[in-house]
């Protein structure tokens, strides 16, 4: 962690969790017979899903195979409810209603135009060093700006900020094992941001009870959405609903980022290409190079879901298999990723992929709820990146990804000034 | 003394003087009619203090019928030291009464002849001790259980003072230093400077007992081995005779027990009243056996159930009674027997004909809910105990000793309220204290002096 | 077949037995359904004077009763007996004994006053029905039947509670008491919540699900686990939480005379709203404490129904009918949630043993199913002296097995003074009847203690009802004398 030395150090279960989640061809290795000939395992408490669209049909089935069993304690420490950690029921549909109807179709704009230029201040900060660090310098800082500017949550201070969504994303959505180190670390820094909220809340609403001028961001409508009684949450939940989208915003974006690069820098003819897109500010081809490269090493190499009853995957077809009630049911993001039903000789990298085959960003009722910001960031900061010239590896273990447990911590590369 | 009496568990020792009362039933009400008024004020009656002597921390007296037909007067207790020093204090202290109550007993010395100490040597006498005895904290004398009492209360008392002015936002080793200090201040609390003690019956029983376990074994094992030795050696005849009898003794065992509780199972079925109508008539008694339930915190029982007949069953029973017995002395004398936690003290005794088994125990909370936690928690040994005994509803169905039996909840509590008698005279020593609250007292002393990291002093300052 | 081969048969039953859909059809509507769109409800406590003319009642009645299997639009109708009542109906001692005893001894005997807490001003002998001080009075007040009847409005139930009357009047009982439960408000939400009770915090979120009922279906697994219970534990007849049957009352001549009826378990309760307001006020000032946090904790809830193990900070409305939570992970040393806390004491969930799976399958053979009614007018918002109206809750639990589920969750939870590794406190809304009680509010870094609070709560009468099925109704009306 950044800030203070923590007391205690995580049990050998997470370490050895984070170090396999690191190493996405040891995954690739052992799966792919998995994913050819026996894609589903299944035993009373645990099942695999490798195929793409056993994966998908898991991700759809929300109400088979559920999340609050997964995750919705941990969302409960660190945050309090929030509909990624809830399944269907009459509170998780109105606070999702509200979360969407707090979105503006033109906020993509700004959003782009908010990335690129916090994007350059970076790049621009490091320019006469030649050197860059994809995560501390550009990424992740990168989105904890969007977070202030965008949702209206800065927190005290940027690095402080950064520590406790680290921390609290540790914990809602990583800490597979129920680390009790992860867990104090996540439960910690969510008191803290909890804290900061109320203040942010309390002063955003005494500014528009006093006409001034207040920013356009999703905390300003969430709370001019108060008036309305369809669209209304308490203060609490106002807080609680931001501060679920906030926690997931920074350090998947900063993962994505670096482990995109770090798989275009090992394919020089794919840099090459990406570059070449950057220059001609096609942004969106520099998309289908990252979501490619991704692929190589997601984010989330595995999700996790409960199964609710006893039931089956893949029905009607020979690769149908019974899952049992009461078992957690990991949906296998990269094998799926590399299943030949759906991508062409996986093993190749190719930037031409239909973009809906990915699996990034989750499926169903639970995908990532941040998707088309990042959609947008993520190619807008890797873009930056690969504007630089003669971009490459720092010497050494700096230009290698050095992680903090399962998050990307540094990865330096250098550039011609 | 009787020779059982060995039961006591590092420093608290169990007796039961076991009397048989004259002029059956009627007897029996006469000695009741004498005990009531105690019981009724028996922490403040003098003629029986309880209060007064020292090392006291459960006691009862039960005039109760017995297979034989004969009522017999149980008085019981569960002492710090040894039951002679007990019982002398208390004859020095309520003379007059035990001679009035035991005036009614077989053989208790008349008149002149009755000095303290023949009426000391007679209830030696008549103590039977326990079969199996538990202790749930074992070592704990009632002057530490109390002490430690003592010492959170006076912390409660001390965070609440007006003079406690640690600043809500200090961390929380200022707040353990601050409670130390003003602890340390307290002649009467001085004790608490010293580093807490444990029993060495605790440090060392669980080793003891895998060490006794781990012998067994070895012995089978070389057993075996030597039984697969060379050919025609003597230790390899003798070897194999010890083992083709041990396993012939188990194999014999085994099928005599399944024979009787297929042959119980048969005579169920022909029960006549029905174990429900049997439970269904005696139920309008129960309110009688309740008279003293539910008082506070703590609740005793006493249940007198006949033994079935036939040396078989006694045997399995004084075997398994064993069992338990090194078990709870070994490894069970920390809170809790088997996953329950809440039994202070609870022992199994035969009386001498060997016609019934009697359990008494002092435990936290309702009858309900302790039969709830048996039912949950413990339903192998109590059915390993209970079904080698039969009363008018009969103990449940039970297959190899250990399973099905006290699963069968409404059976199971109906058998066990069906033997359960009134209470008559109950004393505990600490009536509002819970084993988990001894527990808590004990945690809370242990830590009081020594300084700790900031995650064990959270747990520390949580206790209070 | 004799109750002696009933009683074998039900210690070695074969297989699992469950209800079917003749069961809710059999099964009298208060154990499915606490009638949410019925807003008006009458309950009438009525004695028995001539046996004959009220068994052709009965028999008659039980034509209008409502069942579990299609709820009525238009009105209900629900009946129940206490032991007195049988036997006021010419049940024999033999057929009497084969109730269990707490039904048969009732609610008032000696050593129950003490392990329900009916002491000191909620003495039996105070009540205003089904106490001591009506048995001396040789039946005049006598309660032996409990007639509860509800309609959607107020024109539909004066129409019901006249013509019920003018039947029962005509069939030879006559009403010793009625109970009027306030009207409901208007809005209900879907699953069942009645609104607020009179200390001002929503009631009723957290309900055990029968198990096979059909409202058991599409629940997730946790809630599943958490909520659903066997059918047993409510409904005789059959599995209950240990796989087994709990024995039911026969007749004879009619040996499943119990199955698919269940006990009802009513009481009275006054509550003194002015003074829960003064003390959490006095005492929240005492320790620098919000009042409405304060009130939180003693409660376990916030004033919406808003757990306070998801929402420890301050209330959250949206969470209001949430009931999806447990104790062990969440909240394991009662930071959160108070472990004296009523809610947490009336249901522990998963938090009383290290392992909270086996804490919560322990948990849950001690659920009842509540459907009272509160009664009374409210205490204005301001008041903080009592304006002399009682009010209170009319509370009604359904139970198969009165003294492992009820008098349990009373004894062993709301009024154990050493209640989750607590010493010397009871629960604080409904605990306490002498006065004098303490409460630990868990806390970092140090717990606050609330202490000196007096009985909020006083009973004001009550009894154990036998609640049958339509058929032993019908049973019992057509016995002949």
């Amino acid at each position: 962690m950044s800030g203070a030395a923590p007391p205690t150090q995580v049990g050998r279960f997470t370490t050895i969790v984070n170090a396999l989640a690191n190493r996405p061809e040891l995954i690739r290795a052992v799966t792919w017979p998995l994913v050819r000939f026996a894609p589903t395992i299944a035993t009373r408490k645990r099942a695999v899903v490798t195929r793409h669209a056993d994966a998908l049909e898991v991700l759809d089935r929300d109400g088979d195979f559920t999340v609050a069993e997964i995750n919705g304690v941990s969302m409960d420490l660190v945050n309090g409810p929030f509909v990624l950690g809830m399944d269907r029921s009459p509170l998780h549909d109105r606070e999702r209603a509200i979360l969407a109807a707090a979105v503006k179709p033109g906020d993509l704009d700004v959003i782009r135009a908010t990335v690129r230029g916090n994007a350059a201040d970076l790049v621009e900060a490091a320019r006469s060093q030649g050197r860059i660090d994809v995560v501390r310098g550009l990424a992740r800082p990168a989105a904890t700006r969007l977070v202030a500017s965008y949702l209206g949550v800065p927190g005290p201070d940027e690095a402080t900020m950064m520590r406790w969504l680290r921390a609290g994303f540790y914990e809602t959505f990583l800490n597979v094992g129920d680390d009790p180190v992860v867990r104090r670390w996540g439960t910690e820094a969510g008191a803290a941001l909890h804290r900061c909220m109320d203040g942010l809340i309390a002063q955003r609403k005494a500014d528009q009870a006093a006409g001034a001028a207040t920013p356009d961001d999703l905390l300003d409508r969430l709370i001019h959405m108060q008036a309305d009684p369809d669209t209304a949450l308490s203060d609490e939940g106002v807080r609680r609903n931001l501060g679920g989208v906030v926690v997931g915003a920074v350090d998947t974006t900063s993962k994505a980022v670096a482990h995109a690069v770090d798989q275009l820098l090992r394919r020089p003819e794919a840099l090459e290409a990406a570059r070449n897109a950057a220059l001609a500010d096609d942004v969106e081809t520099v998309g289908r190079f990252a979501f490619e490269a991704l692929r190589f090493n997601p984010i989330n190499p595995v999700l996790a879901r409960f199964a609710a009853r006893d039931t089956e995957v893949a029905a009607g077809t020979p690769w149908k298999h019974r899952i049992f009630g009461g078992s957690t049911v990991y949906v296998a993001i990269l094998p799926a990723m590399f299943d030949p039903r759906v991508f062409h000789q996986p093993g190749q990298f190719r930037a031409d992929r239909p973009s809906s085959s990915y699996l990034h960003f989750g499926a169903g009722l639970h995908a990532c709820y941040g998707r088309y910001i990042n959609l947008i960031q993520i190619p807008e900061l890797l873009a930056a990146l690969l504007r630089l010239d003669d971009l490459r590896r720092a010497d050494s273990t700096d230009g290698q990804i050095r992680y903090d447990g399962p998050f990307p911590d540094r990865f330096e590369l250098e550039f011609r000034p | 003394m009787s020779a059982k009496t060995w039961t006591g568990v590092d420093g608290q020792c169990a007796f039961t003087v076991f009397t048989r009362i004259e002029g059956g039933k009627s007897g029996a009400d006469a000695v009741v009619a004498i005990l009531t008024p105690i019981g009724d004020h028996v922490a403040t009656n003098d003629d029986v203090p309880f209060a007064q002597l020292a090392g006291l921390h459960f006691a009862s007296f039960c005039a109760v019928p017995l297979s034989s037909g004969d009522w017999y007067l149980v008085f019981e207790g569960n002492v710090d030291g040894t039951p002679a020093d007990f019982l002398r204090e208390l004859v020095g202290r309520a003379g007059p009464k035990l001679r009035e109550i035991y005036g009614h007993c077989l053989d208790f010395p008349v008149g002149d002849a009755a000095t303290d100490e023949a009426v000391l040597t007679y209830l030696l006498a008549h103590d039977i001790g326990a079969d199996t005895f538990y202790v749930g904290w074992a070592g704990w004398s009632v002057e530490r259980i109390r002490r430690e009492k003592a010492l959170r209360d006076a912390i409660e008392a001390l965070v609440e003072s007006p003079g406690f002015t640690v600043p809500p936002d200090a961390d929380l080793a200022t707040f353990h230093a601050a409670i130390r200090d003003g602890i340390a201040g307290d002649p009467q609390l001085r004790w608490t400077s010293e580093p807490p003690t444990r029993p060495a019956v605790v440090r060392y029983g669980r080793l003891a007992l895998v060490g006794i376990l781990a012998a067994l074994v070895l012995v089978v094992l070389r057993l075996v081995r030597r039984a697969a030795g060379p050919v025609r050696s003597a230790a390899r005849r003798r070897a194999g005779r010890s083992l083709r009898i041990l396993v012939g003794l188990l194999v014999a065992t085994a099928v005599r027990l399944r024979t009787a509780e297929s042959d119980d199972e048969r005579r169920d079925r022909q029960r006549s009243p029905g174990w429900q109508a049997a439970y269904d008539e005696w139920s309008r008694h129960l309110g009688k056996v309740r008279v003293r339930e539910d008082e506070q915190v703590q609740n005793h029982m006493i249940s007198v159930i006949p033994i079935k007949p036939g040396w078989f069953r006694l045997a399995v029973l004084r075997t398994v009674l064993w069992v338990i017995n090194l078990a709870a002395r070994l490894w069970w004398n920390r809170g809790e027997l088997g996953g329950i936690g809440s039994i202070h003290f609870a022992r199994w005794v035969i009386p001498p004909d060997g016609r019934d088994l009697i359990f008494l125990s002092n435990y936290d909370g309702s009858w309900e809910s302790y039969l709830d936690e048996f039912i949950d928690r413990a339903s192998v040994g109590l059915s390993a105990v209970w079904s080698n005994t039969d009363n008018e509803v009969g103990f449940p169905a039970t297959r190899w000793l250990v399973s099905g039996g006290a699963r069968d909840e409404a059976r199971f509590k109906a058998f066990a309220r069906r033997s359960m008698w009134p209470t008559t005279v109950w004393y505990s020593a600490y009536p509002s204290l819970s084993v988990a609250n001894i527990r808590t007292n004990m945690a809370i002393r242990d830590d009081l002096p020594t300084s700790l990291d900031p995650v064990s002093d959270d747990v520390w300052l949580g206790r209070l | 077949m004799t109750a002696a081969a009933t009683g074998t048969a039900m210690s070695r039953k074969p297989a699992e037995v469950r209800p079917d859909a003749t069961t809710w059809a059999d099964v009298q509507g208060l154990v499915m359904s606490g009638y949410s769109t019925m807003h008006q409800a009458r309950y009438l406590l009525l004695r028995v004077d001539e046996p004959s003319a009220a068994r052709a009642w009965i028999g008659e009645l039980a034509g209008r009763v409502t069942s579990g299997a299609a709820p009525e639009t238009e009105r209900c109708i629900n009946v129940a007996f206490t032991a007195p009542g049988l036997r006021a109906l010419g049940l024999e001692t033999s057929e009497l004994q084969t109730f269990p005893a707490p039904f048969t001894e009732g609610m008032t005997a000696t050593h129950r006053r003490r392990s329900l807490g009916d002491l000191g001003p909620s003495d039996p002998t105070e009540w205003y029905w089904g106490g001591t001080a009506h048995d001396a009075e040789a039946g005049a007040h006598a309660v032996h039947v409990l007639l509860l009847l509800f309609a959607p409005d107020a024109t539909a139930i004066a129409a019901l509670e006249a013509a019920e009357t003018a039947l029962l009047t005509a069939g030879g009982l006559s009403v010793v008491r009625e109970i009027v439960p306030e009207p409901l408000p208007g809005q209900q939400t879907p699953d069942g919540k009645f609104g607020v009770e009179h200390f001002g915090f929503a009631d009723g979120m957290s309900q055990p699900v029968i198990r096979d009922s059909g409202q058991d279906e599409g629940l997730g697994w946790d809630e599943a686990r958490r909520s659903v219970i066997a059918a047993g534990e409510f409904v005789l007849g059959y599995d209950n939480g240990y796989a087994k049957l709990t024995p039911w009352p026969q007749l004879t001549g009619a040996e499943r005379f119990g199955v698919n009826g269940t006990f009802l378990v009513v009481r009275q309760l006054a509550q003194d709203v002015a003074g829960f307001r003064t003390h959490v006020e006095s005492e929240a000032a005492r320790l620098s404490e919000d009042p409405e946090r304060l009130a939180a904790k003693l409660v376990g809830r916030w004033r919406s129904g808003a757990p306070l193990v998801l929402t420890d900070d301050r209330d959250d409305p949206d969470l209001d009918v949430s009931n999806d939570f447990s104790y062990a992970e969440l909240d394991p040393d009662g930071r959160r949630c108070p472990f004296g806390s009523h809610i947490r004491r009336a249901n522990p969930r998963d938090s009383l043993l290290d392992d909270p799976v086996e804490a919560l399958k322990l948990a849950n053979l001690h659920r009842i199913i509540r459907r009272g009614r509160v009664f009374g007018p409210g205490l204005p918002d301001d008041a903080r002296t009592d304006d002399g109206h009682e009010r209170g809750l009319v509370f009604v639990a359904v139970n198969a097995n009165i003294e492992r589920q009820f008098e349990f969750v009373q004894h062993s939870w709301i009024a154990n003074p050493t209640f989750a590794g607590l010493a010397e406190e009871q629960d604080p809304m409904v605990g306490n009847p002498t006065g004098g009680g303490t409460f630990t509010v868990q806390a970092r870094p140090l717990r606050k203690k609330v202490t000196d609070l007096p009985s909020f709560v006083t009973v004001r009468g009550g009894a154990y009802f036998f609640l049958p099925g339509i058929t032993a109704l019908r049973t019992l009306g057509a016995r002949p004398a």
